[in-house]
């Protein structure tokens, strides 16, 4: 299995600055580009910059980084407990239902023909949008919790690699994704909401 | 000395250039013109004709003038509606053809035309023989488009390093000058037929695209039909009802010499001598007028470009810049929309038209070493999946993902002795299979074993053209073979099929009577909507509109038991307008209230 923290240089570890992995994924990629090879870089080709470029997509993204991470550590990120806690649980059927009101809308909306239809709904649209921009908050204030708890988890880590920090982060790993996911949702949610 | 030349194939002018001492330089031809009209003439007794030659011919001959074959590239027959003056042929589903000068035409072979006439210009300003080129598409052009372009080189007997995408090339020419800086620019190119918005990173040498999104049927042709539109209907109310190919091809010239004057005056006059017989036809042309036209035929790009900033994870406030390319971008109406959608004036510091052919060049030099620190991360516009259970499109690379980029997927057995299993690949964003762009097939052939003992690993590869391979391996004895897709011409497609059925339930129904149907139940929407909009609003409408609205809503009503589609469609018409204002009145209160 291939290292991609290995491939970027960069350390193992479950926390990483984006904006300073994008500036090495850039150097290297001016270095391994197929098209840098004219130019005489020490490049090796396509296949070189295929593999920088899949870990630098595996790695900017917290939720497969601690998955790649947790797979190089030989333990399996989907394993263990798959319960979600407490508050995930209301904001999950909170999203859902949500969910399916702005769907039923969105569907009528396409449905309408007329300027007048589409008019008719913009009030019904408006409060939907409070109400998305509402469960996004809490959403981005979960999301903030759970990065807060990853920069915990790496500072441990870096002390003294335990076995305790990996059960953690497959925990934590599985929040990243149901949020990450909630987020992705609600973002494009609410811009069909905004924009027909 | 084998140089590498840069192309922009646009949908109505070409241009090629070459690096020269350093310095990206387009090539004129024996005329001393850069700009190459892409249309191509096909005659009997003259041969070939191609660019300004051709373009003469376009009044005179407009049936074998072929003009615009950008839009049919990687096309098959059904799927662009555009009218024109040329015949497109072919059965339902298959590669689109024109026809001209007595045969059948792939519009790569057209477009080769063009492209060989370029090489020799070319040729003739370098004095050697020119064999290799890159050459530029819209950043939206899936698989099958690009593929036609890359044909379209060969045919020209040109080897074709790179396919690049127009904003990329774009944007390297904004920034060549720029390398030591950080910044993120947009850049908004709007052409004779398509449109591409392309969000960039350029840090240092790097320009990496984050995000592309656009439509590869808008552009500057769609506002000339509405012009010729305009201009149609004021002759038919002088009483010239003249029509025909010939009276079209005058429309459409005289449509785009008022467009152009337009961007710099505010009226003119639209002149058509003796354009029926001996009767000529005049108007005045406002570019206020010339405004309402366009406007809703360029409404979508906004909607395009906050894709695409979204896809970007940016807001319009984080960018640096948002460059304008493409002949469009000279309407005052295109800056004004860009300046509303971004909350910035544009830069318009690059060349309309030669923007995008300098940066194929400067591309060009990168890959000859002649233009060195520079290096293009582009992406993948559309996303490519498969499909699977249930005709569901199963995304493996999604899009605005950096490439040249690889994804591997297992496939196995579903049940023993299973002897092979069919893929079939797509591109594009919606959720059934059917609904996207079919690539084509291809089958795996497994060895016999029990279930899910067979496993094929099959690679999804997309090259830095933008360009899919695939390649399978069987795991067993770890052969790998480049995978041959069938022709994406096929019969069974859902969509084609879709048209075909469609296209017999006309013949064998009354469509009056269909047509009826259809409108009355949009009726019906409509006049339930009135209902509750003036009981929403209630005083909030003076008493001569709501009058005026309820005679529509009589009228609508009668029509409705009238039974004839025509009446009906009118009424409907009327309400909707009758009910503008009002419609206007309850967006304001939705405003106030969010």
């Amino acid at each position: 299995m291939k290292d991609y923290f290995a491939i970027l240089g960069v350390d193992r570890r479950p926390w990483l600055d984006v904006a300073v992995l994008k500036g090495v994924f850039h150097r290297l990629a001016a270095e391994s580009h197929p098209d840098a090879l004219g130019s005489g870089g020490a490049g090796g080709g396509q296949a070189d910059f295929v593999g920088l470029n899949l870990a630098h997509r595996v790695l900017r993204d917290p939720v497969s980084r601690l998955g790649h991470l947790l797979e190089l550590e030989g333990v399996d990120p989907a394993g263990g407990d798959t319960a979600v806690d407490g508050e995930l649980g209301t904001l999950f059927m909170e999203v859902g239902a949500l969910g399916r009101e702005v769907r039923g809308h969105l569907g009528r909306r396409n449905a309408a023909s007329t300027g007048l239809e589409r008019a008719l709904l913009a009030s019904e649209a408006a409060s939907l949008v409070e109400r998305m921009e509402g469960l996004g908050a809490a959403v981005e204030k979960c999301w903030g919790a759970a990065e807060t708890v990853l920069r915990e988890l790496d500072a441990d880590w870096v002390q003294m690699r335990g076995g305790k920090t990996l059960g953690g982060l497959v925990l934590l790993r599985r929040r990243l994704a149901v949020l990450a996911r909630w987020r992705e949702q609600i973002g494009e949610f609410v811009f069909s909401l905004k924009n027909g | 000395m084998d140089p590498i030349v840069g192309i922009d194939l646009g949908t109505t002018n070409s241009l090629v250039g070459c690096m020269e001492a350093g310095f990206a330089v387009l090539i004129a031809d024996a005329q001393g013109e850069r700009l190459t009209p892409s249309v191509v003439h096909f005659s009997a007794g003259e041969g070939v004709l191609v660019g300004r030659e051709a373009e003469r011919k376009r009044a005179v001959d407009p049936g074998s003038t072929v003009c615009s074959v950008k839009r049919f590239m990687g096309r098959r027959v059904g799927e662009e509606s555009v009218e024109t003056p040329y015949p497109v042929v072919g059965g339902m589903g298959e590669w689109a053809r024109v026809e001209a000068g007595g045969r059948r035409w792939l519009p790569e072979e057209v477009s080769a035309e063009v492209l060989k006439k370029l090489k020799r210009d070319a040729e003739s300003a370098l004095g050697v023989e020119v064999r290799r080129a890159v050459i530029t598409v819209p950043a939206y052009f899936n698989d099958a488009q690009r593929q036609a372009t890359r044909r379209a080189g060969e045919l020209a007997g040109l080897q074709v390093e790179r396919i690049l995408n127009e904003p990329t090339a774009a944007a390297l020419a904004y920034g060549l000058d720029k390398l030591g800086e950080r910044s993120r620019v947009a850049v908004f190119d709007l052409g004779g037929g398509t449109f591409d918005i392309s969000i960039l990173e350029l840090n240092r040498g790097v320009f990496e695209v984050l995000s592309t999104h656009g439509n590869t049927r808008l552009g500057g042709d769609d506002v000339d039909r509405a012009i010729a539109g305009w201009i149609r209907d004021r002759m038919r109310e002088a009483g010239i009802l003249e029509a025909g190919i010939w009276v079209e091809a005058r429309l459409r010239e005289e449509a785009v010499r008022v467009k152009h004057r337009l961007s710099e005056e505010e009226q003119v006059r639209v002149d058509l001598p003796f354009i029926a017989g001996d009767r000529s036809f005049s108007a005045e042309l406002t570019r206020q007028v010339l405004e309402g036209l366009a406007a809703p035929v360029l409404e979508p790009v906004r909607g395009h470009c906050l894709r695409a900033l979204r896809d970007a994870k940016l807001e319009a406030s984080d960018l640096n810049e948002v460059i304008l390319v493409g002949g469009m971008t000279r309407m005052p109406l295109v800056r004004q929309m860009v300046e509303q959608i971004f909350g910035r004036e544009p830069n318009r510091s690059q060349n309309p038209d030669e923007a995008v052919a300098l940066g194929a060049v400067l591309q060009a030099g990168v890959l000859s070493g002649a233009v060195q620190n520079v290096v293009l991360l582009d992406v993948t516009p559309l996303s490519l999946g498969i499909e699977t259970f249930g005709g569901v499109m199963n995304v493996i690379i999604p899009r605005n993902s950096t490439i040249p980029i690889k994804a591997g997927e297992m496939f196995t057995n579903a049940v023993p002795g299973q002897s092979q299993v069919r893929i079939h690949v797509l591109q594009g964003e919606r959720e059934m299979a059917r609904d996207n762009w079919s690539l084509g097939t291809f089958d795996l052939e497994f060895e016999a074993s029990g279930k899910a003992q067979a496993r094929i690993g099959v690679q999804f590869e997309i090259d830095a053209d933008g360009i899919l391979q695939v390649l399978a391996r069987d795991t067993k004895t770890g052969v790998e073979r480049r995978v041959e897709m069938a022709s994406a011409v096929d019969v069974s497609d859902a969509a084609v099929e879709k048209m075909l059925e469609e296209s017999l339930e006309h013949a064998f129904e009354d469509v009056q009577e269909r047509v009826f149907t259809e409108a009355s139940l949009k009726a019906r929407e409509l006049l339930k909507a009135v209902g509750t909009a003036l009981a929403r609003l209630g005083d909030a409408l003076e008493g001569e509109e709501r009058a005026g609205i309820e005679e529509g809503i009589r009228a609508l009503e009668e029509a409705l038991s009238g039974g004839a589609p025509g009446p009906l469609k009118k009424a409907m018409a009327e309400l909707d307008r009758r009910t503008e204002h009002m419609a206007a009145l309850l967006l304001e209160m939705a405003a106030r209230k969010g």
